[in-house]
């Protein structure tokens, strides 16, 4: 399955409503390519690239908790 | 004499047939089969074997007269072989030919005992060179065409090869 | 992308003697019919295929694929072995895959060698560049051409040996599954975007653990409810994995009890085909023995004294007798006119005196002398002599016995010209009882076939059953232990989970701090994250499944439409370890069973089909579908359906089919493969249609096999 396909998948996911209160109006305009204001889309799509890049899972982890959550 | 005498006469007769066919005889007959059926490929009783090399002689108008100093057997006894229409049959075809072998009807009515027992001998011998002249026929089936015998309607082909 | 194959060619192969150029098949896009009756090269072609593109062959005698280069001398033709000299054998597929055009030949060289034969194998693989063949040479480039004609990933479904469909469309094993759905959709980067979610919620867990255990470090309470919780969730992962492969273990004994079962049933089916087997035998038996009966009759009708075949033909000897008859009567009474004879008048004298007129030498009627040798004397004597009745001069009476004679043979008269007819009668019904032989043989060659298909062999015996029956048990067994096993398995991890939710609220009610909450957060982030993307991939996979049941049952309909008994329909029913079970349900969701091999053998084919044109991105395959004998337990109708969805969902397929062979007609097919090949001839099916053929009948080791184009 190719990564936008996976990606529009994972959008239809309702526990980005119900548990981020992420908008369905607002996921429209999310992409695999933009920058969303959404942390966990951001994660998403790092995992997503990660794995198709065939990233080291330590750099992804480090990606994640310093670039997105910034923790 | 009458006509039952002149029945008897031909009836004590024994026919015989050459030596040299007596294996194809065998290997064509089941002598004395109770039932009268052989296997396909064979006759039940023998004299049934003489009666269909009789006719396959008498239908080629060929004859193969026993000679002097052929050694050949004697047969069943002519009255007792069956059915006796068949036999009548054979004794009708040769009656048909009596001219041929120098014995007019009408001079029959007026012959003598001895002149009648001649008719007879005579008329055993023709029947004897028509069934002989048959059993060659057969023999050289046998010898040359031998896959024939292994079709059940062997001795109704050769008979049809005959009429055509 | 994909490819059609050109063409299909074989030199020296099993029963195809000869060369290249004698037994080669062209082929198109559409159906590629090879119509061949048993032994008639049809699983030899498909031999062709195998070795070419696996290096395998199918062995029929020990009913098993064997590697090809063990089984040279095998696949050598018998023909040309037996003429003693070098020869090569060979296999030859052209074909075209995006637009190039390519040549792979596999030859083995046979060189006689002091008396044994010598093989030496090679592989040419040739590209056509601007109309020349250029060869290609290195290994690793002919290999990747070969691949071209039928990609690995899907050899499975593009292969079909009849025999062996059961093995490849396996949905109830986790392997078969996987590999299904993968062929359908490759999901396998989900899945390790699922796991690398599943990793890294893991890391989060032991962060946020660790920064809890830096922040409360002075409070022996919260460090020891952290190691805990750090010991707890690591048992959980270690359950969750033998919860894996307890669930592994649980499908294979599923499985192995799957087909247990269905070897079971084969028990069943052996024994009705035995019985079906001896039934024919029985009846065959009772019919030799009719037309034994029959032959033995026809000497004796030579003889039947109502119809005595013997005297065909001789019906005019009967006239002649009776003219002849006739011709006696008249005859006597013209010799009765001629001849005078001298009568006595009345009151002549009696014998005795006459004999006394003679001696005495006086004629006592007239009274006067008669001397001795007299005129009178000897007229005297005459009339002594005369016989006494001279009404009839004829000495005999033979009428009687030729009036018997005409009695006795009368009837044949009326019944020699009966004798065709009779004869006519006789014959026919001796063939027909051959037809039924042979009938009745073909049905229990049949049946003898269904009988090994059912694993039925001449020695079939008791104690493989007791055996099946055991190993059944067993199954039946690891199923509820293992099914116990994932249960306890499950409800440790509940209460595991109970007990760190417990954890949780007892660390916050001694205390906590902001900062804390952030790498909470950032571990329950991670793990929603983890749960949405294993939901999205259950969900997609569930996708995949309903859309391969709604399609596979398209073709099920499809394929058995028209078919006398309803086949139901197909139910894809997701098992607890995450396989699926296909079974096939009538209208009111019954179980449907008793169904024949047929249709289990449809709802194989029809998953097969279903997969092949759903692939994503492409709607149809663009691969050739090569199969040998799907059709062995179908019927017309399904065959007939069959070449109607075919070209819809294959590009090109290669059937080898026996069911369309009549070896009795002109041309060598039956009803339906008559009808194949006219809509074949007005375009309705495209492609090609071949009738393999034996020139030699007689000698079965020297089998030549030599196919006829009808439509190409």
């Amino acid at each position: 399955m190719k990564a936008e396909e996976i990606f529009k998948e994972i959008l239809k996911s309702p526990e980005l409503q119900s548990v981020f209160r992420i908008q369905t109006e607002e996921l429209k305009n999310v992409s695999l390519h933009e920058k969303s204001d959404f942390p966990v889309i951001e994660i998403i799509k790092e995992i997503i690239n990660g794995q198709e890049n065939h990233k080291n899972k330590e750099q992804i982890f480090q990606i994640i908790q310093k670039q997105i959550i910034q923790l | 004499m009458d006509g039952s005498q002149l029945r008897d006469l031909i009836g004590q007769k024994r026919p015989r047939y050459k030596e040299q066919y007596r294996l194809l005889i065998d290997s064509i007959s089941k002598k004395g089969d109770a039932s009268g059926k052989g296997d396909f490929s064979s006759f039940g009783a023998y004299y049934q074997t003489y009666m269909y090399a009789f006719i396959i002689g008498y239908k080629l108008g060929k004859q193969n007269f026993i000679l002097q100093n052929e050694k050949s057997n004697d047969f069943f006894v002519f009255s007792q072989w069956s059915p006796i229409a068949i036999r009548d049959y054979i004794v009708m075809l040769l009656l048909n030919k009596s001219d041929d072998f120098g014995f007019k009807w009408i001079e029959l009515e007026d012959a003598s005992s001895e002149t009648i027992e001649i008719f007879v001998a005579e008329f055993i011998r023709q029947m004897e060179g028509y069934a002989n002249a048959g059993f060659e026929y057969l023999q050289n089936k046998w010898d040359n065409e031998n896959m024939m015998f292994r079709n059940p309607f062997v001795f109704v082909k050769i008979l049809e090869e005959l009429i055509s | 992308m994909g490819t059609i194959i050109k063409s299909v060619g074989f030199q020296n192969f099993y029963n195809y003697y000869g060369s290249f150029d004698e037994n080669t098949y062209h082929f198109k896009e559409g159906i590629n019919i090879i119509n061949a009756d048993n032994n008639m090269g049809k699983s030899k072609f498909y031999n062709g295929i195998l070795w070419i593109l696996r290096n395998k062959v199918y062995d029929s005698d020990a009913r098993r694929m064997e590697n090809a280069d063990s089984s040279y001398l095998k696949m050598a033709s018998g023909k040309a072995m037996n003429k003693g000299q070098n020869f090569d054998m060979g296999v030859n597929i052209t074909f075209i895959n995006d637009e190039e055009k390519y040549s792979v030949s596999k030859k083995v060289q046979f060189r006689k060698n002091a008396g044994s034969w010598v093989t030496n194998e090679l592989l040419e693989v040739m590209q056509t560049v601007d109309n020349r063949d250029i060869p290609v040479l290195d290994m690793n480039d002919k290999e990747k051409i070969i691949q071209k004609i039928i990609p690995a990933e899907l050899m499975n479904y593009a292969l079909l040996q009849g025999e062996t469909m059961e093995q490849i469309v396996d949905l109830s094993s986790r392997n078969g599954l996987s590999s299904t759905i993968e062929a359908l959709a490759g999901i396998n980067n989900l899945i390790e975007i699922c796991d690398l979610s599943k990793d890294l919620s893991q890391r989060t867990k032991k962060l946020f653990n660790d920064k809890e255990r830096e922040i409360n470090s002075t409070s022996k309470r919260i460090t020891g409810l952290i190691q805990e919780r750090e010991t707890l969730e690591g048992k959980i992962v270690t359950t969750e994995t033998q919860i894996e492969i307890y669930k592994t273990e649980l499908s294979k004994a599923k499985e192995k009890k799957e087909i247990l079962e269905a070897n079971l049933m084969k028990t069943k089916d052996r024994e009705r085909y035995r019985g079906m087997i001896k039934n024919f035998e029985n009846e065959i038996k009772r019919l030799k023995e009719q037309k034994n009966e029959k032959e033995k009759n026809i000497t004796s009708m030579l003889f039947s004294e109502s119809c005595p075949w013997m005297l065909m033909g001789m019906r005019e000897q009967i006239s002649i007798f009776d003219k002849k008859r006739q011709e006696l009567t008249t005859d006597i009474a013209t010799q009765k006119a001629v001849s005078s004879p001298i009568v006595l008048p009345e009151g002549s004298p009696d014998v005795p005196s006459l004999q006394r007129m003679l001696r005495t030498e006086i004629c006592e009627v007239c009274g006067r002398s008669a001397p001795k040798d007299g005129e009178h004397w000897k007229h005297i004597k005459m009339v002594l002599e005369r016989p006494a009745n001279n009404s009839n001069p004829n000495r005999n009476n033979f009428n009687q016995f030729y009036s018997s004679i005409q009695t006795s043979v009368g009837a044949f008269f009326l019944s020699i010209p009966k004798i065709d007819e009779s004869l006519l009668n006789y014959r026919e019904k001796i063939d027909e009882l051959d037809n039924l032989i042979s009938e009745k043989e073909e049905e229990r060659e049949n049946a003898r076939n269904e009988f090994l298909n059912a694993g039925g062999s001449e020695i079939s015996s008791d104690n493989t059953d007791k055996q099946t029956i055991a190993d059944y048990t067993l199954a039946e067994k690891t199923i509820n232990k293992k099914e116990d096993e994932i249960k306890k398995a499950e409800d440790a991890i509940k209460a595991w989970d109970i007990r760190l939710s417990q954890i949780e609220t007892e660390i916050e009610e001694i205390g906590s701090s902001k900062e804390i909450g952030k790498f909470r957060n950032f571990k329950e982030t991670m793990a929603s994250v983890e749960y949405i993307l294993n939901n999205t991939k259950d969900r997609i996979f569930d996708e995949i499944l309903k859309s391969l049941e709604i399609n596979a049952n398209t073709k099920y309909q499809e394929l058995t439409y028209g078919n006398l008994s309803t086949g139901g329909r197909l139910n894809f029913n997701k098992q607890a370890d995450g396989t699926v079970q296909v079974s096939i349900k009538n209208i009111n969701d019954g179980e449907l069973t008793g169904l024949g091999t047929g249709f289990q053998r449809m709802k194989q084919l029809s998953i097969i089909m279903a997969i092949i044109s759903s692939k994503i991105g492409n709607k149809r395959f663009d691969f050739p579908f090569i199969s040998d004998a799907p059709f062995s337990e179908f019927g017309d109708n399904f065959i007939n359906n069959f070449f109607d969805i075919a070209p819809k969902v294959f590009t090109q397929s290669i059937i080898l089919i026996k069911e369309l062979y009549d070896s009795k007609s002109d041309v060598y097919l039956n009803d339906l493969g008559l009808k194949v090949l006219k809509k074949m001839e007005n375009g309705e099916i495209p492609g090609t249609f071949y009738v393999n053929v034996i020139e030699e009948k007689a000698d079965t080791t020297n089998l030549v096999t030599k196919n006829k184009p009808y439509v190409n």
